[in-house]
């Protein structure tokens, strides 16, 4: 038993002695495009409808790498403090626009991180004033299960049983891909989803509400 | 009536000498051509500088829009226009570029070059680059040259 494995066993026995109707079930979710690729980066948000998830603080790194956002694609839960290094030795001014989150952060090469707090729910698009084609995506959620899929299209996430509202979203669908509310139990539940994405588009779809 | 003919004369007599004065101290920001001539100097030589093969590394994938009206400003700043400018500083804007003198004097030349096109007169021109000039030493990274 690995010590990651051991220490998932002792958080769900603890889980079970203080509330024993509580047990979990296993959500695959895959998502291809409508040509039939596999859809990474696509944000996946369980939003629980029978149980409000205590706040919170957590953190994250969005890193400048070669005039680029690393990653490109965030899901944070709100109230997440986010820092910017800048990895690149020129600067950098990231801003964002999205009534979301509205800053500005000048980021000069070598000098100390800076970090903001994202306080409420929504999309936030961030681009850099001085470099062309620096863009980056923050989901901001108040739901604690939240996964971006993997390079084959791909999550599975654990989660205590009950019902929730299934979103999606990803920076290059052609439209908004509709929410939908699926029911965890203990058997496993396999979703496929499909997508229309035009990789070349940099208008990105609104954040499913 | 005589008197006042008189009179009237050498008031023309001094207002064309206060005019000549005027014109000697005419501010370098109008003789570069006022709003229209800064901005139109500062869109052709980052035009130039962008697209040039030497000069152009520095300005890949960068808002050049964004660096012609930052230019534009800082020209208007430095010539006595009126505005003020609102970029980072010469160091900060370069820093991790490693702009080489070659490129410093490759700039320089594209300037002289637009200012030329735009019949910017020679001593107009030379008294801009003076007042660039200084900031060389905030451009330019020095004693990198032979590091690994």
């Amino acid at each position: 038993m690995t010590k990651l494995h051991r220490h998932r066993y002792v958080t769900a026995l603890l889980g079970m002695s203080c509330a024993p109707a509580v047990f979990a079930g296993m959500v695959t979710i895959n998502v291809t495009t409508h040509s039939g690729t596999a859809a990474e980066d696509t944000v996946i948000v369980l939003d629980p409808l029978d149980a409000v998830p205590p706040a919170h603080r957590d953190t994250a790194i969005i890193d400048q790498i070669n005039k680029r956002f690393v990653p490109r694609v965030s899901v944070v839960r709100t109230g997440t403090e986010v820092t910017f290094p800048n990895s690149d030795r020129i600067r950098h001014q990231v801003y964002s626009f999205s009534p979301a989150k509205t800053f500005s952060l000048k980021l000069y090469a070598g000098s100390p991180n800076t970090a903001v707090t994202f306080d409420h729910p929504g999309l936030v698009v961030l681009g850099c004033n001085i470099h062309d084609n620096m863009l980056a995506y923050v989901a901001v959620v108040d739901s604690p299960y939240f996964a971006k899929t993997a390079d084959s299209g791909t999550v599975s996430m654990t989660l205590p049983a009950g019902r929730y509202r299934l979103l999606a979203w990803h920076p290059n669908a052609v439209a908004a891909i509709a929410p939908r509310e699926i029911t965890v139990s203990a058997a496993p539940l396999n979703i496929a989803l499909g997508i229309d994405v035009d990789r070349a588009s940099a208008a990105a779809p609104a954040w499913p509400e | 009536m005589t008197v006042v003919t008189y009179r009237s004369a050498a008031l023309t007599a001094l207002l064309l000498l206060a005019g000549a004065a005027a014109g000697a101290q005419t501010l370098l920001y109008d003789r570069l051509g006022g709003a229209a001539g800064v901005a139109g100097i500062a869109d052709t030589l980052i035009d130039r500088v962008s697209a040039d093969p030497l000069l152009g590394r520095s300005f890949k994938d960068s808002k050049l829009e964004r660096i012609k009206q930052l230019l534009a400003e800082q020209l208007c700043d430095l010539s006595g226009g009126p505005c003020r400018y609102t970029g980072d500083s010469m160091k900060e804007v370069h820093a991790g570029h490693h702009i080489s003198e070659a490129e410093f004097y490759g700039m320089v030349g594209e300037l002289r070059a637009v200012l030329k096109e735009r019949h910017v007169n020679q001593a107009a021109a030379n008294e801009l680059l003076r007042r660039l000039a200084p900031m060389k030493r905030d451009v330019v990274e020095t004693g990198q040259a032979g590091r690994p």
